[in-house]
């Protein structure tokens, strides 16, 4: 059988506001303070609250499974770094490169609404 | 009742697992995951896809606890063997891949390994962390 070929992300956006932060940290049980403190956050070198990384993320596993179908996601690994923070209020949306690399990885990132790269990663599809 | 020490930097020993943690997401679960992401209500019987994440990090929350408060994740890699079906009991076990100090950062590596009823694999993943003491 053929290896499937990587093909553009379908995007997904999220606004990432109090109301979801407070949803993500009661779904994962990340209590971070750093998340849900703002006294915490200040004395921290963000100097404010930020977003769970991982609530960004998800975001890239939805465009992935709506891109190839959930059926299609067995055997896939996503390898990313969370380059920058995302702060409250922030609108985070995925991208991808329009076509795998030679190595066989497609690049994928999540942006925020100024167009900065908040994640920064490779997805390689089942073979 | 006596709360455990939080796990520090120094207490990490590589190649030791940290803790383990069983979870059952039922379908209220799920339906308040696709609130958060605007999903379509989702009637199959295995989870979505774009939950695989949240699986893995709740149980890491659960296995590994309590944490220094500021932690930091720096990466993941995850990769999803399968998707687990709603309401199948999932056993996430964490141990320490590796850890080292760079630039005065503790920085830890944690292997994640999730598996179903009957001990088929779901997912494996790599979480690193810049740890905060």
């Amino acid at each position: 059988m053929p290896a499937r070929r990587a093909i553009p992300l379908l995007p997904r956006s999220l606004r990432v506001g109090e109301e979801q932060v407070k949803a993500y940290a009661e779904l994962s049980g990340d209590y971070n303070p750093l998340h849900l403190d703002e006294d915490f956050a200040r004395g921290t070198p963000h100097g404010a609250r930020i977003a769970h990384g991982t609530l960004s993320l998800n975001l890239l596993w939805q465009s992935i499974a709506a891109t190839y179908g959930d059926d299609a996601i067995a055997g896939c690994t996503l390898e990313v770094r969370f380059i920058k923070p995302v702060y409250l209020d922030d609108t985070v949306i995925t991208r991808s490169a329009d076509a795998e690399d030679a190595d066989g990885t497609l690049a994928v990132s999540v942006e925020n609404q100024r167009g900065e790269t908040v994640i920064s990663g490779r997805l390689r599809l089942a073979a | 009742m006596v709360k455990p020490p939080a796990w520090t930097y120094d207490g990490i020993r590589p190649g030791a697992v940290l803790g383990s943690a069983s979870i059952t997401v039922d379908n209220s679960f799920v339906e308040r995951w696709l609130r958060l992401y605007a999903g379509e209500p989702d009637t199959r019987p295995d989870l979505p896809a774009g939950m695989a994440m949240l699986i893995v990090m709740r149980s890491y929350a659960q296995a590994v606890s309590p944490r220094p408060p500021g932690n930091v994740h720096a990466s993941q890699r995850l990769t999803i063997h399968r998707a687990p079906r709603v309401g199948e009991r999932l056993t996430t076990t964490v141990r320490c891949q590796d850890k080292e100090m760079k630039k005065g950062r503790r920085w830890v590596h944690l292997a994640v390994d999730t598996i179903g009823e009957g001990g088929e694999p779901c997912y494996h993943g790599i979480i690193t962390s810049i740890w905060a003491r």
